[in-house]
């Protein structure tokens, strides 16, 4: 059975990215969102079991994001992909409910390492 | 003659990549001074030689009238000038987190010379690293201390027809100090960045 | 490398590259010194290698350089220093005994980060001799303020001109709006100062406007502005003093005026002045309104006959 993936990053290129780094094998259904106001939008829907989430983002960032999940009791398993790589902020990310944190620039292999560490998907 | 301007696709991915420098650079700012920096969306955009001191003022409006600035040119592959401005407030605010002196000019304005060396050296240096081109620097030089956004910018004729506007904010979280930094770059980095930034993109 | 390079060249020319080179560790203990560091400063290379740089340079702002070193380590980014804020690193003499006029070499400095071969930690700090650009550059600047002194003045008198004044009278306006205070602005004009060139020349004319210009600046305290606002008018900003304080100094000025001619060749000129004064108060809106006043009142002071004081009132 496929899995409902929500990408959330402002950047589009970013997204197309991730898009593009998604091990092929994982059989998903994958939903955008371009800032946190979409994804928690698209979370509601039941659209983000896995989400792939940006921290920096306008409207609602990425901490407003996992709040929302926390508070509104929404089950998703987070990874946070984002370019703020201060260890504050990947302990506040932790702290909020996120599974795993991947620094940008990722590339396949380091995308396909978090999924399987956070135990969302692995290859063979 | 001029340098085509990015397209679209090429600007989203410079966005992209200037916001991983941004994080560097912040990450960066708080390893050194042991605080938290709020990094927001990086806003860039190209504006013409004629509109620039225009679009930097508008950039400022409202957040006070006196300005601090620093220069500072790279060179190499990617070669420009990046000016970083900064708020009174925001000097004295960098100032008291650092504990220098009260008074002290030479150090204070040692502190923004050494600040501006931190953001725009983790910032290019992110950005060129990622699309792979070499960039070094000069050492940054003090503008203007205390004064309007137009007396540190001179409106003299500019080698470089296109500016990259680079509008990134760096707000620690126990104060707002906050920081503009805008890059200028030649026609023939435009290109170098380009090239760069194809490349990125097609490692995707 | 290329065949023609031996294998000491990059040694020599480490060490005889007209610029101070040393490697420091994270706890300034020193990995390299070359020949200009040790040529000025008579420290030689077997002596402080493997040292502490601050045991053979206690004056070394060792603090700052700790600090510095760390974070250019820790952040793995290059760090400058330039003489206009920090005059030098070392406190070496300079090689412009003769045309220097310095005591010290300027240095600029730049910390360059990188792993040794057991990947520990160094920067490499390069000092360059800037001495000359920065004695150059003083000059320009000493030149510039010069100029900027000149620009103030009024040449034939040397008090300031109008315009130095009203840049002056804004900021003081500014500042008694802003912290409270007193302020009071007098204009004088020389009654009849067109009989005076008719009759004796302009030459005299011009020893009248000296002369009178001495004693009204000899009668000013050091926070006052004396300045030809024109022709034979002159302004005077008289900070911290309201109306009565300013009503005093004026009379005084004139009385001194009218007392005292002037001489020149020969002939005594007698000299009378017309003032008007005015004091801020919070209903004036800018520093123009309130040389306006001044103005007004001085135009009075005219009309009623000359030779007197009169002070600004709102039916003017």
């Amino acid at each position: 059975m496929s899995v409902a993936l929500l990408i959330v990053d402002d950047s589009g290129f970013s997204r197309k990215a991730m898009l593009k780094s998604i091990p092929e094998g994982w059989d998903v259904d994958i939903t955008q969102a371009a800032n946190g106001e979409e994804a928690l939008a698209a979370l509601r829907k039941g659209l983000g079991e896995v989400v792939l989430l940006d921290l920096t983002m306008p409207v609602l960032d990425g901490f407003g994001v996992l709040e929302g999940i926390r508070d509104e009791g929404l089950e998703a398993k987070v990874v946070v992909v984002s370019a703020d790589i201060q260890p504050k902020a990947k302990f506040r990310v932790m702290s909020l409910g996120a599974l795993g944190f991947l620094q940008k620039p990722f590339n396949k292999e380091s995308l396909a390492a978090i999924l399987a560490e956070c135990g969302v998907y692995s290859e063979g | 003659m001029k340098a085509e301007p990015l397209n679209v696709e090429e600007n989203e991915v410079l966005q992209e990549v200037i916001n991983i420098g941004m994080g560097q650079a912040g990450a960066s700012l708080a390893k050194l001074f042991d605080v938290f920096v709020n990094l927001s969306v990086p806003r860039v955009s190209w504006v013409n030689d004629a509109d620039f001191i225009d679009q930097v003022e508008k950039l400022v409006e409202g957040h006070g009238s006196s300005w601090a600035g620093v220069r500072q040119a790279f060179y190499n592959q990617l070669e420009g000038e990046a000016f970083a401005i900064y708020g009174a407030a925001g000097c004295q605010q960098l100032a008291g987190l650092i504990g220098y002196v009260d008074g002290d000019n030479g150090a204070e304005e040692e502190l923004l010379l050494d600040v501006t060396n931190i953001l725009v050296g983790a910032c290019l240096v992110g950005v060129a690293k990622q699309i792979g081109k070499k960039l070094d620097f000069v050492a940054p030089t003090l503008v203007g201390m205390g004064k309007p956004i137009s007396d540190l910018l001179y409106k003299r004729d500019r080698e470089w027809d296109q500016c990259l506007l680079i509008e990134v904010n760096f707000c620690l979280e126990e104060g707002d100090f906050s920081c503009h930094l805008v890059t200028l770059m030649s026609e023939a980095s435009i290109e170098q960045l380009r090239s760069g930034l194809i490349d990125f993109m097609e490692s995707y | 490398m290329t065949a023609a390079l031996g294998d000491n060249s990059l040694g020599f020319i480490i060490d005889r590259v007209d610029v101070g080179i040393l490697v420091v560790t994270e706890n300034l203990e020193v990995v390299l010194w070359n020949r200009f560091m040790e040529a000025n400063s008579k420290v030689a290379a077997e002596t402080i290698v493997g040292t502490c740089l601050l045991e053979s340079f206690p004056d070394l702002p060792g603090k700052w350089l700790e600090k510095k070193v760390r974070s250019v380590c820790l952040l793995n980014n290059f760090a400058f220093t330039s003489w206009q804020q920090r005059p030098y690193l070392f406190n070496f003499k300079h090689h412009r005994p003769i045309t220097g006029g310095v005591t010290h070499m300027f240095q600029n400095c730049t910390f360059i980060p990188f792993e040794g071969s057991e990947s520990e930690r160094l920067v490499c700090i390069t000092l360059f001799d800037v001495t000359d650009s920065a004695i150059s550059q003083r000059e320009v600047q000493q030149a510039q303020a010069e100029l900027e002194e000149l620009s103030n003045r009024d040449p034939l008198t040397g008090i300031y001109n109008r315009r130095f004044m009203e840049t002056e009278l804004n900021k003081e306006f500014k500042r008694v709006r802003r912290h409270g205070g007193t302020l009071s602005v007098l204009f004088l004009d020389l009654d009849f100062f067109k009989n005076v060139n008719d009759t004796y020349g302009h030459q005299a004319g011009d020893q009248v406007l000296i002369e009178v210009t001495q004693r009204i600046d000899g009668m000013t305290r050091a926070t006052d502005c004396l300045a030809r606002y024109g022709g034979e008018e002159f302004a005077i900003i008289l900070p911290e003093t309201d109306i009565s304080g300013g009503l005093t100094f004026a009379n005084r000025v004139r009385e001194l005026i009218e007392k005292t001619p002037v001489y020149y060749e020969g002939h005594a000129i007698t000299l009378t002045a017309s003032l008007g004064l005015s004091e801020y108060d919070e209903g004036i809106e800018s520093h123009d309104a309130l040389l306006d006043q001044s103005d007004k009142a001085l135009y009075v002071a005219k009309e009623q006959g000359r030779n007197r004081v009169v002070c600004y009132t709102p039916d003017m």
